[in-house]
């Protein structure tokens, strides 16, 4: 309402500024500026002279000339007329309907009156849950941009960013993540499918490099162990890369995500090899590595642990010897390095899924002793045993 | 509401100029005072508005409210305040409505200031300026405009261009405008007289203030653009023949000319087709310039729209207003009365010459600009047309007439003594002999060097020269010469600092170009370079925080013989919610000449990319349009009227008979002044 008024007074006062001078009494109706001028320039050749500038006879020479510019002028100069009333009543009029229809036409076509003014020193007080996800995002890169050590806040924007697209600043936010906090799997994971989805579904060498660091983490984590074994056939090494997909199908059990992605994945792969050896055969419409990208659900960044693998599948022998191969060195770094409670209880999953029961006693014995001092972590580590299912 | 009220006020501006579009024309024809008085009124009113408008967006800006589109795509809440204010006109809405603000400023000025002028002279310019403002109303309105609204709001702007968070902006586009839409006061008084159909001196004298003002803005704008350009971008170029740089030049070629041919017509009622054409030509090449740059037409640092709405909207203002004009022109002027008559070789027979040369030079560029851009549209194919054209075509066109400067001024009106001129200027040429052999003898091949100096220095001496035989320096006692200087009008100091600053400009662009030396390296923290006489040390790394950047700044110490002279601090700066980078220069004056210092990427072995140069009399390229620009304003405070008292005929003129109104004297080979 207000701002109608404004409207209301601006509009008028517009109105008025046409309207006064055109029913003003006396109107200024003189004429003769240009005699002026030339009257002014007759004095200033005066003073010329005077002050020995031009000579006596440039100053006459001069005058003459100004004189016949000033006769000239005098000749054309006619009063201006103020004229009758009709062309007065049609401006007036014209002012009066003119001005306010043109501006109200105009602003009703580009106008927001119903918007209030937003300045943002009144919209910090809104409610944190009432903003918009753009607010929040926005309040996530402010942060950021003010405290770059945060590694929360990187962990936290690492998979906001990917989500939203902003996939540079996503593999910039777990690479920082990595940097400030050191490697882990959700970071390794999230780096890796940041750089591979701006590669547009290629594994990179950096994104390669990442996987393998997820693995150096959790050795048997079926997401990284997929991606990797994308990447061979990505570079063309089939064979290597069916005998990955053949370890990953075998460690999987039945109702996993991931099992029915790595089975089409092999077929693929082994059509390849097939076609490649010959040549003769029917291609398959589907070349492998490409065809079934990552779904949404194993593309998201937020990596909940995987199902341990379970002994149900018979693992191949030469994945079988991967797989040892992997856990024996957990197990020689905990024992040399020691570790968490996580740690442990990967290394008693992996001995279980193993079937080497034995060893997975004598790892809970260690990792007992090894938790001695700390109670917190003994709490934690048994809280995995009893997750696993394992007795003790 | 503020917001709402500033759009409001837009509208009402636009509605007041199509009112002064018409009515103050109307009372110009029919000779109805009351008519024409409304025009004075409209154009401060609509300059009322148009300041609203102004006022309630940069409050948008600084308060931040991104409930305003132009305020999300250009701006940051952790912006400092000047970059707030400053960035309302550093993007294409917010800078169609500073156009229109200056020329709406204009308006109300002539409004203001213009009680001296003819009723109908006044009612006709007033409603001239509405017709381009209207123009322009409804394009900022219907394609570019600044209150477009955005809601939900969003809780961040885009933040501005790193590029332009810069002193420069604050500046620059300012005085840029001032200059550029200050020539449409001189079009319209061009178009103006036109419809009138008298044009004489009078009208020269009511112009002139106006281009003099303009001039003096575009000038300190042009070389504000490229000292800003010089210090930000790193490269240590000062002018790069971009076709945006050549917009803004070619109305100063123009305009340039204008002053001088409105100079003849206000002393001699001269050159008046020439003046015209001059004042037409001048805003049209303005709006070339404003289509060049906002139509998005050319892709450059500076062309941020790329709308083709808005271009094809702008190419009609452009063929409306310059189509119509010329035709107007084309139509009225033959019908205008010849003014005095003058020998080739006088005064105005220089300004014609000069008129000339400033305008094939204007055209020069033009070809350069728009050659690309229509070959493109002929071939699909782009090219460029380099600096090489610019600098062989123009540089030696525009060489010629810097030759002919200190002639001009030399010659008498009417009717010159060339001869007498050259005589009178023997000590500047000998003076730029003399350096000019000095240059080139030690080191044969630099002729081309040699000769640009001595062109620099004939010019700048032609000037001294000029003034100091008007003050009888050491012909007179010192006492009356200095006394002369104090009398000196200030349009003749104008003339001379004008004149002198066009030289100290040649001289800055001929020493910088020859004589810059250039040091491209990788050095890592201790490491000492030697360039010019001063040995420059990379003592470290500093990274910093701005409030809303990073930087990485590289601390230099700068010595010369060994001893520590300064210490200079360039920078990378990164700013996070554009995620571009900005390189802040390192410039060290020494006298006229700069030490530069640009700071490249580290990489992983600590070593910095460093840029220094060494670059001779540089300053006098931004020196010299200053001192240009100080005797357009000491010409400009000149409140007296100019006469020009032509030189009599040679017999002695007895007192009965005088010349009476039969024509002047017929001098040799009488030229028409038309």
């Amino acid at each position: 309402m207000v701002l109608w008024i404004v409207f209301a007074v601006m509009t008028a006062a517009a109105a008025l500024i046409v309207i006064v001078p055109l029913n003003r009494a006396r109107a200024r109706a003189t004429s003769g500026e240009e005699i002026r001028v030339y009257a002014d320039q007759l004095d200033e050749v005066g003073r010329d002279r005077d002050r020995g500038v031009i000579g006596e006879r440039e100053a006459e020479a001069a005058r003459i000339e100004i004189a016949r510019r000033l006769i000239r002028a005098d000749q054309a100069a006619t009063p201006a007329a103020t004229l009758g009333g009709r062309s007065r009543n049609i401006a007036t009029v014209a002012a009066i309907v003119l001005i306010p229809a043109a501006a109200l036409g105009l602003y009703s076509k580009f106008g927001n009156p119903s918007l209030p003014d937003q300045p943002l020193a009144d919209r910090k007080v809104e409610a944190l849950d009432e903003r918009s996800p753009e607010a929040l995002i926005a309040m996530l890169d402010a942060q950021l941009a003010k405290n770059p050590d945060d590694v929360r806040g990187w962990d936290i924007a690492g998979p906001i960013y990917f989500r939203i697209g902003r996939l540079d600043d996503a593999a910039k936010a777990f690479a920082n993540a990595i940097r400030l906090g050191g490697p882990s799997l959700p970071r390794e994971i999230g780096l890796g499918q940041a750089l591979m989805t701006t590669a547009n579904g290629r594994v990179t060498p950096e994104a390669k490099a990442a996987f393998e660091a997820a693995l150096r983490i959790e050795p048997a984590f079926p997401l990284a162990r997929m991606y990797l074994a994308l990447a061979l056939s990505q570079d063309g090494h089939l064979a290597e890369s069916a005998a990955a997909w053949k370890a990953l199908v075998a460690d999987g059990k039945p109702g996993d995500p991931w099992l029915y992605a790595a089975k089409r994945q092999l077929a693929g792969v082994e059509a390849a090899i097939a076609q490649a050896a010959n040549p003769a055969s029917p291609a398959n419409p589907s070349s492998p590595g490409t065809d079934t990208k990552p779904t949404a659900d194993e593309t998201a960044p937020t990596v909940a642990p995987g199902p341990a693998p379970s002994g149900d599948a018979t693992p191949s022998p030469d994945s079988q010897n991967m797989i040892e191969g992997m856990v024996t060195r957990l197990a020689e770094r905990l024992d040399k390095d020691g570790g968490t409670a996580e740690d442990w209880g990967k290394l008693v999953r992996s001995y279980l899924v193993l079937g080497r029961k034995d060893a997975a006693k004598a790892a809970i014995e260690k990792a007992h002793a090894a938790f001695a001092q700390d109670q917190a972590a003994l709490t934690a580590f048994d809280a995995i045993l009893n997750e696993l299912g394992a007795a003790r | 509401m503020i917001v709402e009220i500033g759009h409001f006020a837009l509208v009402l501006a636009f509605a007041l100029a199509l009112v002064q579009s018409v009515l103050p024309v109307w009372g110009a024809r029919s000779g109805d005072a009351r008519l024409m008085a409304t025009a004075g009124p409209s154009a401060l009113g609509q300059f009322l508005f148009v300041a609203i408008t102004a006022a309630a967006l940069i409050h948008a800006h600084v308060v931040s409210d991104f409930s305003v589109v132009n305020v999300v795509e250009n701006s940051h809440s952790l912006k400092p305040l000047l970059y707030k204010i400053t960035g309302v006109w550093g993007n294409h809405e917010g800078s169609m409505l500073l156009w229109v603000a200056i020329l709406a400023l204009f308006g109300g000025l002539v409004a203001f200031f213009g009680g001296n002028l003819p009723a109908s002279l006044k009612a006709n310019v007033l409603a001239v300026q509405a017709w381009i403002a209207s123009a322009f109303y409804l394009f900022i309105l219907s394609t570019s405009n600044p209150f477009a609204r955005i809601s939900p709001a969003p809780i961040e702007g885009n933040d501005l261009n790193p590029v332009l968070q810069d002193i420069g902006l604050a500046i620059h586009p300012p005085l840029l405008y001032l200059g550029y839409v200050g020539f449409s006061i001189a079009f319209s008084f061009a178009v103006a007289a036109l419809l009138d159909g008298r044009i004489d001196a009078a009208w020269a004298r009511w112009v002139r203030p106006w281009s003099l003002a303009a001039w003096i803005c575009l000038t300190l704008g042009i070389a504000m653009g490229s000292y800003w350009a010089y210090y930000t971008l790193g490269w240590g170029g000062w002018w790069f023949w971009d076709p945006v740089e050549n917009a803004s030049f070619m109305p100063w070629l123009a305009g340039t000319a204008l002053l001088h041919s409105a100079i003849v017509m206000e002393k001699r009622d001269a050159l008046k087709i020439w003046t015209i054409l001059l004042a037409i030509l001048t805003f049209s090449l303005s709006l070339l310039g404003t289509f060049l740059v906002r139509s998005g037409v050319l892709t450059s640092v500076h062309a941020f729209a790329t709308d083709p709405a808005r271009g094809v909207f702008i190419l009609a203002i452009l063929v409306l207003f310059i189509g119509g004009s010329l035709t107007l022109f084309a139509w009225r002027a033959p019908g205008l009365k010849p003014g005095g008559l003058f020998a080739p070789i006088s005064r105005e027979g220089a300004l014609v010459f000069n008129n000339l040369f400033l305008t094939v030079g204007c055209a020069i560029v033009l070809v350069g600009t728009l050659y690309p851009l229509v070959y493109e549209m002929a071939t699909g194919a782009k090219i460029t047309v380099g600096p090489p054209y610019f600098n062989l075509v123009f540089g030696a066109f525009i060489a010629v007439l810097l030759a002919a400067v200190p002639f001009g001024p030399m010659l008498a009106w009417k009717r010159g003594d060339l001869l007498g001129a050259a005589e009178r200027l023997w000590f500047a040429f000998a003076l730029a002999a003399i350096v000019t052999i000095a240059i080139w003898w030690p080191s044969t091949g630099a002729l081309l060097t040699a000769l640009g100096i001595g062109l620099a220095v004939w010019v700048m001496a032609g000037a001294v020269v000029e003034w100091a035989m008007r003050i009888r320096l050491l012909r007179a006692p010192l006492g009356e010469s200095l006394s002369r200087a104090w009398g000196l009008p200030g349009a003749t100091w104008g003339m001379t600092l004008a004149h002198f600053g066009i030289g100290m400009a040649v001289l800055g662009i001929v020493s910088e170009s020859s004589w810059n030396e250039e040091r491209i390296l990788a050095m890592k923290p201790g490491e000492v370079v030697t360039i010019g006489d001063y040995q420059v040390a990379l003592d470290g790394m500093i990274p910093r925080k701005g409030e809303n950047y990073a930087e990485e700044a590289a601390h230099l110490s700068i010595r010369r013989g060994g001893a520590l002279v300064t210490y200079l601090e360039p920078s990378r700066r990164m700013f996070a919610t554009r995620r571009m980078a900005t390189s802040q220069t390192g410039i060290a004056t020494f006298g006229f000449s700069q030490l530069y210092i640009a700071l490249g990427e580290t990489d992983k072995t600590g070593a910095s990319a460093v840029r220094l140069y060494w670059k001779p009399l540089v300053t006098l390229i931004w020196l010299g349009p200053l001192i240009m620009a100080l005797g357009g304003l000491a010409s400009l405070l000149d409140r007296r009227r100019r006469i020009g008292a032509p030189v009599p005929a040679r017999k002695p003129v007895s007192k009965g008979g005088g010349p009476k109104d039969s024509g002047p004297p017929a001098p040799a080979a009488p030229m028409a002044a038309e």
